[in-house]
C-alpha cells in the first residue's frame, strides 16, 4: 500500500512545476472556499445568538399598546401558577454628562429592570458584580466614556449612579464602535427599574414584561388563552421571537460568498483537471505497457486515483490552513462593515472546516473522473505503437460539447438568481468557438508585434485549443465576475439611495415613546425649516408562521392613501376583492412569508392571532422590505393599534434636516426613543457597501489570480507535451528569445482572449441583473469603465506574469536531450 | 570547412566523469561526403551535435566554415545553425502543427527571411513532394517525412548539412531513396554533408567513412583507396 502510494507520488511529482502550480491552484481554492465558509457560518451563527441573546430566556412578552402601563395590570397575570419567572422593564431615552462635540453622542437607551438576579437575561460580566444593583454598562462604553467599576456617571435631568457591572457587547446592553458611530447609535446601559422609575417620574410605569413559563403547559393554545385574558385592556401578549432579518439584509451577501466560494473551486478543479488529464496523455504508453503486463483497468485507475489523492490531501490541508487564517480576516472585515455597534463575536469553525475539508478532499476526485476514466480505458496497442483513432470521436465530442455549450446558455438566460451559473458553464462549453472568432481580431496583431514567434504561438493555440480555450475560459469567469460585482457594488449605493429617497416616505421620521399630541405635531410643524408633518402608527412585534413552522416576527407600518402612499411602491396588487382586512407585505418579507398575493395569511397581533389578507407585494427602504403596510383603520380596527407615535416630517431643503433635527431634540428630546434621517440613513446604506466593496474586490483579485495560475499550469503543460517540437524548433536556429516570446504571446492569447470574452458576458450579466426580477441586488445597466480598464489591465498583466516562468523553462529546454525526448 | 581539434566531451553522471568524446581531430573538406560509423555509444552522434552547436565541447576547438563556433554564445551558434547549417534527423523532427510548406520555410521565417514560394515548391519537386506543400506530417509515410526533413535542411543553401541516421526508421528501399536523393544534392549542389549511421550499406554512399570506436577515430577510409572494398565488407559481414 506504501509503496503504492510512493509509486503514485512519484508520478504525480515527476514535473515539480506543474505539481506545483496544481497543489498551489488547489491550496487557493480550498483557501477562498474556506474563508466564505467561514465568514458566512459566523456571520449567520452571529445572527442567531444576536436573536436568542435578546430574547433571553423568556417565552412571552407582555406590552402595552400605548408604550408604557402600570405595573398593576399584571398583578393577576403574573401570578398564573405556570409562569416561572418573570422580569418588568421600562427603556427610556436619556443623555450621559460629558464633554461631546454632538449633543447627540451622548444620547443613552436606559434600561431599567425589575430584578438584576434574574434567569431571564444573559449579561456575560466582564468586572464588577452583575447582582448587585447598579449601572451596568459594556466594556467599549466604558473605554469611551473613560469609567471603571465604582464610578459614578450622571444622566442629564435624571441622576446619579455607581457602576457596579462591566459585562461584554452583546444584544442587550451594546455600544456604539466609537464616538463618530455614536452619533448614529446610543449606548444601551442597565439600571435598576426603580431608580429609572425614580429619575423619570414614571413610578410604577413599565415597558414591557417578558416571562418565562413550565415547559410542560408551554403550548400554542397557552398563546390563546393569554391574548383572550388580555383582550380587554390595552395589553398584548406576544411569543418572543427576535427576527434580526429585520435590521439586515445578508441574503444578498451570503449569494456573493456561495458564489466566489464555487467559482474559486470551480477554477481550482478545472487546474486540477488539466494537470491530470495531461499525466495520462503523457503515460499513454507506460499505461499500455502496464496494462500489456496484467494491469487491469481498475488497477490503472486506481493508481491514478491515488495521484488525486495525494493532490487533494495535501492541497486540503494547506487550503484549510491559509483559508482559516483567511477566514478570521474577512469576517473582521465583514462584521465592521455591516454591524455599527461594537461586539463580540466566537469565528465559527467547525462546520466551515467539515464541509470544506469534506469538498477539499471530492473536488479533485471530481476534477479527475475524465482522466480516471481514460486512463483505465487506454487501448494498449493504439498507444504502444502510437496510432491515432481520436480524430473521429473528437469531433463527435466537439459537437456534443457545442450543443451542450448552447443549451446551457439558453437556461443562463432564464431570470433565476443562480440561473448565470448555467451562463457561465455554456461560456466553457462554447469558448473553442470564441477562441476561433477572436484569434480572427487578435492573431494579426500579436504577429506584428512578436512577427514569426507570435505566428508559432498562434498555431500552439490550435495545437492545444481545448485546454488553452478552458483556460481562457476560466479567466473570463473571474474577469466577468469581476466586472459584474464591480457594477452591482458601483450601482448599490446609487439604487438604494434612489430607493431610501423614493420611499423614505418624508426627510425625518421621529418615534416618540408615546402618541404624538395635536399640539405637539403643531409644535413641529411650527419649526423653520419644516414643510409639512404627518404622525403614523407603527406596530412593532406581529409574529406569524414560515412555511417551515418557523416563528418570525416584523413590524406593520400605517398608510392613509394607497394612491398617496410615500412609504413604498407597489409591485403587485392583487384583483381579487376580501372581506379580510388588507395588508401590503415587502418583498423579503413576503419571501420568507411564503406567502402569495391575494391569498390570505394569519398574524399574531395586538388584538390576537387574525386573518389578513394580501393584497400586494411593495418595494421599500424600510427594513429592506421586511416589513408590512396597513391602512390607518385597519391598524386601529383590526390591529388594536391607536399610538401615532412616528412622526414623518418633510423640509423645505434638504441640508435643513439637521437643523431641524437639533430643534426638535431641543423641544422634546426626553420623550424621543429614535431619530432617523433620510441622509443619515444614505450614507449609512453606503458606508456599509463601500467596506463590503473592499473586500469583494479583493476576493476577485485572488479569484483572477488563481485564473492566472491556471494560464502559469496549461502553459506549462503546453511546453511539456512539445519539448520535442521546441527542441526541434531550436536545432532549426529559434532562438532562445523567439522560444520565450512565443510562449509569452500564447498566454496573451490566452489571455487577451480570456479578458475579452469575460468583459462580454460581465456586459451580459450586468444587464441580466438589470432586467432581472429575482436578483438579489440593486442593479442599472451600467458599465464600469473604470473597473473594465482595470480588468483589461490587470488580466494582461497576469497574464504576462504567468507566462513568464513557463516561456523561461522552455528557452531553456537543452536542445540535444529535447530532440530525443519521448 | 569542418575543422575539429582535439575535442573532448564528457558528462558528469553523480561523482563519475563519464567520457564520450576522448580528444579527437577530424577535418571535412567542402563539398565532402563523410560518414562516421560505429558502434552505439560510441559518441558519433555526440559528435554530430557538437558539429552543429547543439552542445559544447568540455575542450577541443571546432571550426564551420572558417568560424569558431565552441567559444561562441548559445545565442550566436544558433544563428549560425540558423544560416549555415542543415540537419536531417532520424526521426524527421517535423513539426506536426506546420504543413509541409511551413515545416520547409521554417529556418528561414525563424531568421526573418522572405521565402520565394517558387523555390520551396521547386525543392519539393526536387525531393519528390510535388502537390504536398498542404499537408501536414502525419498525412506522410515515413520516407516522405524524411524527404520533407532533407528539403527544410536544404531550404536555407548551408554550407553544411548534418545527418543523423537518416534511414534508421526506414526499410531498405525507402533508405535507398533517400540515400541517392542526399547523393544526388551532394553531386549536384557540391553540398558538405557529415552523415551518422551505423548501417553500413548507407555509409557506402559517402566518400569518406570514419569509424568511431569508444570516443576515438579508429580507422577512416576514403573512397579512391584501395582497401575501400575490402573496409565496407568487413563491417557489412
Amino acid at each position: 500500500m506504501l509503496s503504492s502510494f510512493r509509486v503514485s507520488w512519484r508520478n504525480v511529482t515527476r514535473h515539480k512545476k506543474r505539481f506545483f502550480f496544481t497543489l498551489i491552484a488547489i491550496v487557493l481554492g480550498v483557501t477562498v472556499m474556506t474563508s466564505m465558509f467561514i465568514a458566512k457560518s459566523t456571520f449567520s451563527s452571529l445572527m442567531d445568538e444576536q436573536e436568542r441573546l435578546t430574547a433571553g430566556n423568556a417565552d412571552f412578552w407582555i406590552q402595552g399598546t400605548e408604550r408604557f402601563f402600570s405595573m398593576d395590570e399584571l398583578d393577576a397575570f403574573a401570578e398564573r401558577m405556570e409562569i416561572e419567572e418573570g422580569l418588568a422593564s421600562l427603556t427610556k431615552h436619556g443623555f450621559v454628562e460629558m464633554e461631546t462635540d454632538f449633543p447627540e453622542q451622548a444620547s443613552v437607551r436606559l434600561t431599567g429592570i425589575s430584578h438584576f438576579d434574574n434567569g431571564i437575561h444573559e449579561l456575560p460580566v466582564m468586572k464588577g458584580d452583575i447582582k448587585k444593583e447598579g449601572l451596568v454598562i459594556t466594556e467599549n462604553t466604558a473605554k469611551l466614556w473613560n469609567k471603571d467599576i465604582g464610578d459614578s456617571v450622571s444622566f442629564q435631568d435624571m441622576g446619579s449612579i455607581e457602576i457596579t457591572a462591566i459585562v461584554a457587547e452583546g444584544a442587550m446592553l451594546n455600544s456604539p464602535k466609537d464616538m463618530e458611530t455614536a452619533m448614529l447609535r446610543d449606548f444601551r446601559v442597565m439600571v435598576p427599574l426603580k431608580t429609572l422609575q425614580e429619575w423619570t417620574g414614571m413610578e410604577n410605569q413599565i415597558s414591557e414584561y417578558r416571562f418565562k413559563v413550565d415547559s410542560d403547559f408551554n403550548s400554542p393554545e397557552l398563546l390563546d388563552a393569554y391574548q383572550s385574558e388580555l383582550d380587554e385592556t390595552n395589553l398584548f401578549v406576544q411569543p418572543i421571537v427576535v427576527d434580526m432579518q429585520q435590521y439586515n439584509d445578508v441574503d444578498g451577501m451570503y449569494y456573493v460568498f456561495d458564489l466566489i466560494a464555487i467559482l474559486a473551486i470551480f477554477i481550482s478543479g478545472f487546474i486540477a483537471f488539466n494537470m491530470i488529464n495531461t499525466s495520462i496523455v503523457e503515460r499513454k504508453n507506460e499505461i499500455a505497457i502496464m496494462k500489456s503486463l496484467g494491469y487491469t483497468k481498475a488497477n490503472v485507475m486506481s493508481l491514478v486515483a491515488k495521484e488525486t489523492a495525494i493532490l487533494s490531501v495535501i492541497g486540503t490541508i494547506l487550503g484549510l490552513a491559509v483559508g482559516i487564517c483567511l477566514g478570521f480576516v474577512v469576517q473582521d472585515i465583514l462584521i465592521s462593515a455591516i454591524i455599527t455597534q461594537d461586539i463580540n463575536y466566537e469565528v465559527e469553525l467547525v462546520t466551515p472546516i467539515i464541509t470544506s475539508t469534506i469538498i477539499g478532499f471530492v473536488f479533485p476526485f471530481a476534477a479527475a473522473a475524465l482522466p480516471l476514466y481514460k486512463a483505465g480505458n487506454t487501448p494498449i496497442l493504439d498507444a504502444m505503437f502510437g496510432r491515432n483513432n481520436t480524430a473521429k470521436r473528437t469531433t463527435r465530442l466537439m459537437l456534443v460539447r457545442y450543443a451542450l455549450g448552447v443549451i446551457s446558455t439558453a437556461i443562463g438566460l432564464v431570470d433565476n438568481i443562480w440561473a448565470f451559473l448555467f451562463l457561465f458553464v455554456g461560456l466553457v462549453l462554447l469558448f473553442p468557438l470564441w477562441v476561433k472568432l477572436l484569434q480572427f481580431f487578435i492573431s494579426p496583431i500579436l504577429i506584428l508585434i512578436f512577427r514569426f514567434s507570435g505566428k508559432q504561438a498562434i498555431r500552439s493555440m490550435n495545437q492545444f485549443k481545448g485546454r488553452n480555450a478552458n483556460t481562457a475560459a476560466m479567466l473570463a469567469i473571474g474577469v466577468s465576475l469581476a466586472l459584474f460585482m464591480s457594477a452591482a457594488l458601483e450601482s448599490m449605493p446609487k439604487g438604494m439611495e434612489e430607493d431610501i429617497r423614493a420611499t423614505f416616505g418624508g426627510d425625518i421620521i421621529v418615534q416618540k415613546e408615546t402618541a404624538w399630541t395635536e399640539n405637539e405635531i403643531a409644535e413641529v410643524n411650527a419649526i423653520e425649516g419644516v414643510e409639512k408633518v404627518k404622525a403614523y402608527a407603527e406596530v412593532p412585534n406581529i409574529t406569524w408562521n414560515t412555511p417551515s413552522d418557523e416563528l418570525r416576527e416584523f413590524s406593520v407600518i400605517s398608510y392613509s392613501d394607497i394612491h398617496h402612499a410615500e412609504m413604498f411602491d407597489v409591485l403587485e396588487d392583487s384583483d381579487k376583492e376580501s372581506e379580510l382586512p388588507a395588508i401590503y407585505v415587502g418583498e423579503r418579507a413576503l419571501i420568507e412569508m411564503g406567502a402569495e398575493v391575494g391569498k390570505p395569511f394569519t398574524f399574531n397581533t395586538p388584538a390576537g392571532e387574525k386573518d389578513f389578507f394580501i393584497k400586494g407585494s411593495v418595494q421599500t427602504s424600510h427594513y429592506s422590505g421586511y416589513v408590512g403596510f396597513a391602512e390607518e383603520h385597519v391598524i386601529r380596527d383590526f390591529y388594536n393599534w391607536h399610538t401615532d407615535n412616528q412622526l414623518i416630517i418633510n423640509v423645505v431643503e434638504e441640508e435643513m434636516a439637521p437643523v431641524v433635527l437639533s430643534s426638535i431634540w431641543a423641544a422634546s428630546g426626553g420623550t424621543i426613543s429614535n431619530v432617523e434621517s433620510m441622509p443619515v440613513s444614505i450614507e449609512q446604506a453606503k458606508s456599509g457597501i463601500t467596506g463590503m466593496s473592499d473586500l469583494m474586490n479583493g476576493l476577485l483579485i485572488l479569484v483572477i489570480a488563481i485564473s492566472a495560475i491556471g494560464i502559469s499550469n496549461t502553459l506549462f503543460m503546453n511546453t511539456l507535451e512539445r519539448i520535442k517540437e521546441l527542441g526541434t524548433m531550436r536545432a532549426l536556429g529559434f532562438t532562445k528569445s523567439q522560444v520565450r516570446l512565443m510562449i509569452i504571446a500564447e498566454g496573451l492569447l490566452i489571455g487577451i482572449t480570456g479578458v475579452i470574452v469575460g468583459t462580454l458576458y460581465g456586459i451580459l450579466v450586468i444587464y441580466l441583473n438589470s432586467v432581472s426580477n429575482d436578483a438579489p441586488a440593486f442593479l442599472d445597466f451600467s458599465v464600469p469603465w473604470f473597473s473594465l480598464l482595470l480588468a483589461i489591465i490587470g488580466g494582461i498583466i497576469f497574464t504576462l506574469l504567468a507566462s513568464w516562468l513557463p516561456s523561461n523553462s522552455a528557452s531553456r529546454i537543452p536542445i540535444k536531450e529535447a530532440i530525443n525526448y519521448e | 570547412m569542418i575543422n575539429v581539434t582535439e575535442v573532448k566531451k564528457e558528462y558528469k553522471t553523480g561523482k563519475e566523469i563519464l567520457p564520450i568524446i576522448k580528444g579527437v581531430d577530424f577535418k571535412a573538406e567542402k563539398g565532402e561526403f563523410v560518414c562516421i560509423i560505429g558502434p552505439s555509444g560510441s559518441g558519433k552522434t555526440t559528435l554530430l551535435h557538437l558539429l552543429g552547436g547543439l552542445d559544447t565541447p568540455t575542450s577541443g576547438v571546432i571550426q564551420l566554415d572558417g568560424t569558431e563556433i565552441t567559444s561562441k554564445s548559445e545565442k550566436e551558434r544558433t544563428i549560425l545553425r540558423r544560416k549555415k547549417i542543415g540537419f536531417v534527423f532520424q526521426n524527421y523532427q517535423l513539426l506536426p502543427t506546420l504543413t509541409v510548406y511551413e515545416n520547409v520555410v521554417f529556418p528561414l521565417h525563424a531568421d526573418g527571411k522572405k521565402v520565394s514560394t517558387a523555390k520551396v515548391l521547386e525543392l519539393l519537386a526536387a525531393v519528390g513532394l510535388e502537390g504536398y506543400d498542404k499537408r501536414f506530417p502525419y498525412e506522410l509515410s515515413g520516407g516522405q517525412q524524411q524527404r520533407v526533413a532533407i528539403a527544410r535542411s536544404l531550404i536555407h543553401e548551408p554550407a553544411i548539412l548534418l545527418a543523423d541516421e537518416p534511414t534508421g526508421n526506414l526499410d531498405r528501399q525507402r533508405s535507398s531513396d533517400i540515400l541517392d536523393l542526399l547523393a544526388k544534392f551532394h553531386q549536384d549542389r557540391k553540398q558538405t554533408i557529415v552523415m551518422v549511421t551505423h548501417d553500413m550499406f548507407a555509409a557506402g554512399y559517402a566518400d569518406r567513412i570514419v569509424l568511431f570506436k569508444d570516443g576515438v577515430i579508429e580507422a577512416e577510409v576514403r573512397r579512391e583507396d584501395e582497401d575501400y572494398a575490402k573496409f565496407l565488407s568487413r563491417f557489412m559481414a
